[in-house]
C-alpha cells in the first residue's frame, strides 16, 4: 500500500505528462479543439433529452438537468473502466524497457476522464444556470467531497480492469456489456422513484453505482443532499473497492513484463 | 557518485512463462509446459569499469540478461544486486509515443529514465545536437526511419549520465557516421559510467567497445573471457558447425 503511493510519487512527472499528452492527442487536428469536452456531452443531453420529453411527456426543464447530472459521472466511471482493460497493455512499450511503475497507467486513464468529466460539469452548470437559477446555492459545492468519492471508486474500477484484463482477455468484452446492462438498472435516464413506485427499489438499493451517484448527483442539482447513510456506503464502498484494487495492482506489477 | 560500488551477483534460475503472444487461447496447449528457462543458475560478478558484451545465438537469453538486470524481469529465483543507476536501451520503436514530435519523446524518456523535469530540460539541446536529427525533432516521430529512432534513443539513454549502461544490439540501425559517433560516444561514457554492459552480434564491436565477453547459451554462460578470446571461439563454433 505504502509502495503504491511512493511509485506514484516518484513517476509524477511521467504520469503527468502522459495524461497531458492524452488530453493533447484527443482534440488533435480539431478545429474546435478543447470544446469538444463540453460540447460532446451538452449535444448528447439535448438528444437524449428531447426524444424523452416528446415520447414521455416529461418536462424538459426538470428532465435534462437530471440526466445530465447523472449521464457524465456515468459516462466517466465507464470510460475508467472501460479505459482500464487497457491501460497496461498501451503501455507495454515503456512497462518492457523502463521501470516505471505500472500503477500510474490506470490512474492516467482515470484522471485524463476525470478532466473530461469536470468539464462536462461545466456545461451542466451553463445550461442549469439558464433552466433553473433559483435553485443554485452552497449546497452545491458539496458535490467536490462527492466527486472525490466517485474519482477513487473510478480508479479502483480502472485498476481493477487493468489487472484482470492482463490476465484474461476475455474481461474487456465481458465488461462492456456488464457495464451496459448496469447503464439501464441504474437511475440515470430515469428517476430512481421510477423504480420504486413499481416495487423494484431493491434494483437500485443493491446497485453499487446508485450510491455513488447520489453523492454526486444531488449535491449538483442543488435540490437537497444525500442520506448520511448514503454517504457512508459510497465512501465504504469506494474506500474497500480502492485498497483491495491497489493491493491486486501492486501483486500484478511484480513480473508484469512478462505478461505483455 | 564517486566510486560507486557496482557488484551484482546473479545466481538463479528463472522461467519466463506467457512469452507467447499473449490472450491467443488457442496455444494455450502447448504453453502448458512450455515455460521457458530464459537464464539458468547463473552466477556473474560484473565490477566497475567493466565493459562487457554478451555474445550468443538467438533466443540464447541475451536480451533477457539485460532485462533481468534493469529490474523490469525479476528474478523467479536467486538473488540479483544491482548498485547504481541504470540507463537502458531496448527494442526500438517500442516506448515512443507515435503521435508526439522528437522533442516530446526526449522529455517523456529521459522522465521514464529517471531524470526530473528541470534535469531532462536542461540536456535537451545537448541531446537533440547528438541525434543530428535536426528539424527531424518537430515532425511525429511516426514518420522516423529505424535509423532516426536508434538515433534518439540512443542520444537520450547515453546522456543522462548513468553509473550503468544497458545497450540492446542497437548501434547496427544508425547510419556509418553515427556508429562511428556512438563508439566514440560509449568510449567517453566509460568515463562517467562504471559499467556498460552491450548485447551484440557484431563481433567488431565486441571487440573494439569491451574488455570482457561473455557467450551466453541457453541461459548458460558457455565461456567467459576477453573479448578476442571468446569471439574468436564463437565463430569458430559457428563456421565449424557450416
Amino acid at each position: 500500500m505504502k509502495d503504491y503511493f511512493i511509485g506514484l510519487w516518484r513517476d509524477r512527472f511521467i504520469l503527468f505528462s502522459l495524461v497531458n499528452r492524452d488530453l493533447q492527442a484527443k482534440y488533435r487536428r480539431s478545429v474546435l479543439g478543447i470544446a469538444w469536452a463540453v460540447l460532446t456531452p451538452l449535444g448528447l443531453v439535448l438528444i437524449i433529452g428531447s426524444v424523452y420529453s416528446i415520447i414521455f411527456g416529461t418536462d424538459p426543464k426538470e428532465f435534462i438537468p437530471l440526466l445530465f447530472a447523472g449521464l457524465n459521472p456515468w459516462i466517466f466511471m465507464n470510460a475508467a473502466a472501460e479505459g482500464g482493460t487497457n491501460a497496461f497493455l498501451s503501455a507495454e512499450g515503456y512497462l518492457k524497457q523502463t521501470t516505471v511503475n505500472a500503477q500510474i497507467f490506470p490512474l492516467r486513464v482515470t484522471i485524463v476522464n476525470f478532466i473530461n468529466l469536470l468539464y462536462s460539469i461545466i456545461a451542466f452548470f451553463a445550461i442549469y444556470l439558464f433552466l433553473q437559477p433559483q435553485l443554485f446555492g452552497p449546497k452545491m459545492l458539496l458535490m467536490f467531497p462527492g466527486l472525490i468519492i466517485m474519482f477513487l471508486f473510478a480508479l479502483s474500477l480502472s485498476n481493477y480492469s487493468a489487472v484482470i484484463n492482463l490476465n484474461l482477455r476475455d474481461f474487456q468484452p465481458i465488461q462492456s456489456l456488464v457495464l451496459q446492462g448496469l447503464f439501464y438498472v441504474t437511475p440515470i435516464i430515469y428517476q430512481p422513484e421510477m423504480l420504486a413506485k413499481r416495487g423494484f427499489e431493491f434494483v437500485y438499493r443493491i446497485n453499487p453505482f446508485y450510491y455513488i451517484m447520489e453523492v454526486v448527483r444531488m449535491p449538483m442539482l442543488g435540490l437537497g443532499l444525500p442520506e448520511v447513510s448514503t454517504y457512508a456506503i459510497a465512501i465504504g464502498l469506494a474506500l474497500s473497492l480502492f485498497i483491495s484494487s491497489v493491493v491486486m495492482v501492486m501483486n500484478t506489477k511484480k513480473g508484469i513484463a512478462f505478461k505483455l | 557518485m564517486e566510486n560507486v560500488n557496482l557488484i551484482f551477483k546473479v545466481w538463479r534460475e528463472k522461467r519466463i512463462k506467457d512469452i507467447l503472444i499473449p490472450g491467443d487461447k488457442r496455444f494455450n496447449d502447448f504453453n502448458l509446459d512450455g515455460s521457458v528457462h530464459a537464464i539458468r543458475d547463473m552466477n556473474l560478478l560484473i565490477q566497475d569499469g567493466e565493459r562487457l558484451a554478451i555474445i550468443g545465438h538467438n533466443g540464447a537469453g541475451k536480451s533477457s540478461f539485460l532485462k533481468m538486470i534493469s529490474g523490469i524481469y525479476p528474478p523467479t529465483s536467486g538473488k540479483l544486486t544491482v548498485d547504481g543507476r541504470i540507463s537502458s536501451m531496448f527494442e526500438l520503436s517500442t516506448g515512443f509515443e507515435m503521435e508526439q514530435n522528437g522533442w516530446d519523446n526526449i522529455y517523456l524518456r529521459g522522465l521514464m529514465l529517471g531524470e526530473t523535469p528541470d534535469s531532462i530540460k536542461s540536456k535537451m539541446k545537448e541531446i537533440a545536437n547528438f541525434s543530428e536529427l535536426g528539424d527531424f525533432l518537430n515532425m511525429p516521430v511516426k514518420y522516423y526511419s529505424t535509423g532516426m529512432f536508434v538515433r534518439l534513443a540512443f542520444s537520450v539513454s547515453t546522456a543522462i549520465k548513468p553509473d550503468i549502461l544497458l545497450l540492446d544490439e542497437v548501434v547496427g540501425a544508425g547510419d556509418a557516421g553515427f556508429i562511428a559517433k556512438a563508439t566514440l560516444r560509449m568510449k567517453e561514457m566509460m568515463k562517467v559510467s562504471k559499467i556498460m554492459v552491450l548485447v551484440t552480434h557484431g563481433m567488431q564491436s565486441a571487440i573494439e567497445m569491451c574488455n570482457r565477453c561473455i557467450w551466453l547459451e541457453r541461459g548458460n554462460i558457455l565461456m567467459d573471457g576477453t573479448p578476442k578470446e571468446v569471439t574468436q571461439a564463437y565463430v569458430k563454433s559457428i563456421t565449424g558447425k557450416n
